[in-house]
């Protein structure tokens, strides 16, 4: 068995009740090492081609890394992946917390989900004892009531609830999976999925120790890191103010991503910012597993008229500029309850806020005429509408969809509403400030998303971001709106290097760049956990495997070149404020999409070639690829 | 978001002028590496660290806070 992993995958088929557990060689895990690389292997080689995401046949993967549950900081993450109902295409999502360290200590470092149960169930795992159990009780609860029913049936509080919510089991389009009440898989609609299984949760409750080559190389990164991490402004940053810090900063340069995505620069800004946070409801700052960081908020509200509870966490900044700039909503303490809704309910709260912003310029511009719930001048309203999304009631029918589908419920004008990428609604970043964010969202496999590089802000002038990423071979200033060849050959690399995060487990709010660990350590950590003379080149290629295995599934299931773009209003103008007037150019766009694919070793098409594929070890020949 | 919980509890300073003077020197003056700072105004403007200053400008310094 590998070190690092528990050499265990627990596959549970959920049409006939059965579960099995599955082993791996060393040299599986040095090629996929988990997160998205584990779930594009299983996906590619076991999911029918043009599998109805939400039927039986999908099957929906829990997928930690190599660096789960290490007792150090920033490794607490765990990927879930199916097809994604939302996109069509290859569906992951990533989270932090508890549960994915819980589920190596219980000795299993994958569930593979199969079939779908003719009931409510939901699964226990403590250690070997594996039980599917009755769910009706739990079915149609909020998730804190659920919590509490599971654990307490149980026996024990110490079981890691992951789960999905009434949003899941109806089906929203964009439900997510919550570990601990607040720790999100929130993105490509992967609480559907379990939904559609009728599976609520999976508690975890683990006792063995994950076995690692040189305990104490582990140990002596660990306290080296404790020693320097608060030095880094970027770290000291998220402790002072989470990841709400960056809200005033996008306001101030104009890119505060505001009626949905017209404007750059909110005139309510301060009101919704983590200064204001700090100030008013915050009351405790959190964080995953074993993480000094403690980037995560907890924020809570006792009026007679509004209440917010503490257990569901507190809104990060891509829920504060949601449910806050995106509908011009200026009250922190709607914000803060609009997020408790969203947990309690487990809805992502970008794509929420996302349809909602979607549906308030739809009304302005003549639809949706009977729903008098959507008035911009009312925020409190926003509450309501996400109750009647997560129950799709009334005009929540039509948003639970999406925004792209809602659309198309709505006819052909109202697309121009739309901010959607592979039918994926933007994240709160605004590519016409920052363009290799647009990269990013044109070209993730999972549609819009932030989370797949590091931001052109890192590395747009010198200082000690870019100084971290010279092992990447970044090593000179690229202007945060270039679309040249430096950019793209930039972006290629960070795309490999979070990869690789995703795969191994890491959040990547403490490696190098964005956080203060240099990128040499983490080269060490993984070879302190897993023995393996790796260096960084093999790291990089294994991110790079797992992108071109994501990308040969979105081939065969329809999606082509022509999905690799981004929504028209990111090619016009910022409407307002300091970075009024400014847009990506289109043709400037298009050919650094090319010059990518070139860089990626794609062909013209965006297919990888295979020369690309031999080089990455993939085997085409096992893969049905009828549709490329 | 201010620099003071970055930077010896600073959040508002007056700085001698003197001719040909940038936002750099302004940097250096107050002890802060350019590369903890993402945003420069001055005036309101959004400006580089190689601006030109004028006497009594007003610069205002947001630290670097990337994604979220």
């Amino acid at each position: 068995m590998a070190y690092g992993y528990m050499g265990k995958i627990l596959n549970v088929d959920l049409s006939t009740s059965k579960v099995e557990v599955t082993t791996f060689d060393e040299e599986f895990m040095r090629k996929y090492y988990g997160g998205k690389g584990f779930i594009a292997h299983v996906l590619l080689n076991e999911l029918p081609q043009n599998t109805e995401p939400l039927s039986e046949d999908n099957i929906l993967i829990f997928a930690t890394g190599l660096l789960t549950g290490m007792p150090i900081a920033g490794v607490p993450r765990f990927v879930v992946g199916a097809k994604s109902p939302l996109t069509g295409g290859f569906g992951q999502s990533e989270a932090g917390g508890f549960w994915g360290p819980e589920l190596k200590k219980a000795g299993y470092d994958a569930v593979v989900v199969r079939g779908k149960s003719k009931k409510p169930v939901y699964l226990a795992i403590d250690d070997d004892q594996v039980t599917i159990k009755d769910g009706k009780s739990i079915w149609g609860l909020e998730t804190g009531e659920a919590q509490d029913m599971i654990q307490k049936e149980l026996g024990s509080k110490y079981y890691r609830v992951l789960q999905i919510g009434p949003g899941g089991e109806n089906l929203v389009r964009y439900a997510c999976i919550l570990n601990n009440l607040k720790h999100a898989n929130g993105r490509n609609g992967l609480g559907a999925v379990m939904g559609s299984k009728n599976l609520r949760a999976i508690a975890v409750l683990g006792s063995k120790n994950i076995e690692v080559a040189d305990p104490e190389g582990l140990k002596a990164i660990g306290k080296d890191f404790l020693s320097y991490y608060m030095d880094n402004p970027l770290t000291r940053g998220l402790y002072e103010y989470g990841t709400n810090g960056t809200l005033v900063n996008n306001n101030v340069a104009g890119i505060l991503p505001t009626k949905n995505f017209i404007n750059g620069e909110f005139d309510q800004a301060d009101n919704i910012s983590a200064e204001r946070m700090n100030e008013t409801i915050l009351t405790k700052r959190e964080g995953c597993y074993a993480c000094a960081v403690r980037c995560k908020r907890r924020v809570e509200i006792d009026r007679p008229d509004l209440n917010v509870n503490g257990r569901y966490g507190g809104p990060e900044y891509e829920t504060v500029a949601s449910f806050g700039s995106l509908i011009e909503n200026g009250d922190l303490e709607i914000i803060a309850k609009a997020n408790e809704l969203c947990n309690r309910y487990a809805i992502d709260t970008i794509s929420t806020g996302m349809s909602i912003a979607f549906a308030l310029e739809a009304k302005e511009n003549g639809y949706f005429k009977e729903y008098d719930e959507l008035d911009a001048s009312k925020p409190e309203n926003i509450l309501k509408l996400i109750e009647k999304i997560a129950k799709r009631e009334g005009i929540g029918e039509i948003l639970a969809e999406g925004s792209y589908r809602a659309a198309e419920i709505l006819g052909e004008g109202a697309y121009r509403f739309v901010q959607t990428v592979k039918g994926q609604e933007l994240a709160m970043h605004d590519p016409r400030g920052k363009v290799g964010v647009g990269l990013g969202y044109a070209l993730s496999e999972t549609g819009a998303d932030h989370m797949i590089i590091g931001h052109d802000t890192m590395f747009n002038k010198e200082g000690f971001t870019l100084d971290s990423m010279k092992p990447l071979g970044i090593d000179k200033p690229v202007d945060a709106l270039s679309l040249e060849e430096d950019k793209v050959k930039a972006f290629v690399k960070l795309q490999h290097w979070w990869s690789f995060f995703n795969m191994a487990g890491i959040c990547d709010f403490v490696p190098a760049p964005r956080g203060s660990m240099p990128i040499d350590d983490l080269v060490k950590l993984v070879q302190a956990v897993s023995g393996w003379d790796v260096a960084l080149d093999e790291i990089m290629k294994a991110g790079e495997r797992s992108i071109n295995m994501a990308r040969l599934f979105n081939l065969r299931e329809g999606l082509t070149f022509a999905d690799d773009t981004l929504p028209d209003r990111l090619f016009e103008g910022i409407g307002n404020g300091r970075k009024k007037g400014t847009k990506i150019d289109r043709q400037a766009f298009e050919k650094a999409i090319k010059n990518y694919y070139t860089l990626a070793g794609w062909d013209e098409k965006g297919v990888p070639t295979e020369e690309k594929l031999n080089e990455l070890e993939i085997n085409i020949d096992d893969i049905d690829m009828s549709r490329r | 978001m201010n620099l003071k919980h970055l930077y010896h509890e600073m959040s508002e300073c007056e700085i001698p002028y003197h001719e040909m003077m940038q936002v750099n020197d302004l940097l250096e003056h107050m002890g802060i590496d350019p590369g903890a700072v993402s945003i420069v105004l001055v005036n309101e403007e959004l400006c580089t660290e190689s601006k030109l200053l004028n006497d009594n400008d007003v610069v205002k310094l947001y630290p670097v806070f990337c994604g979220g």
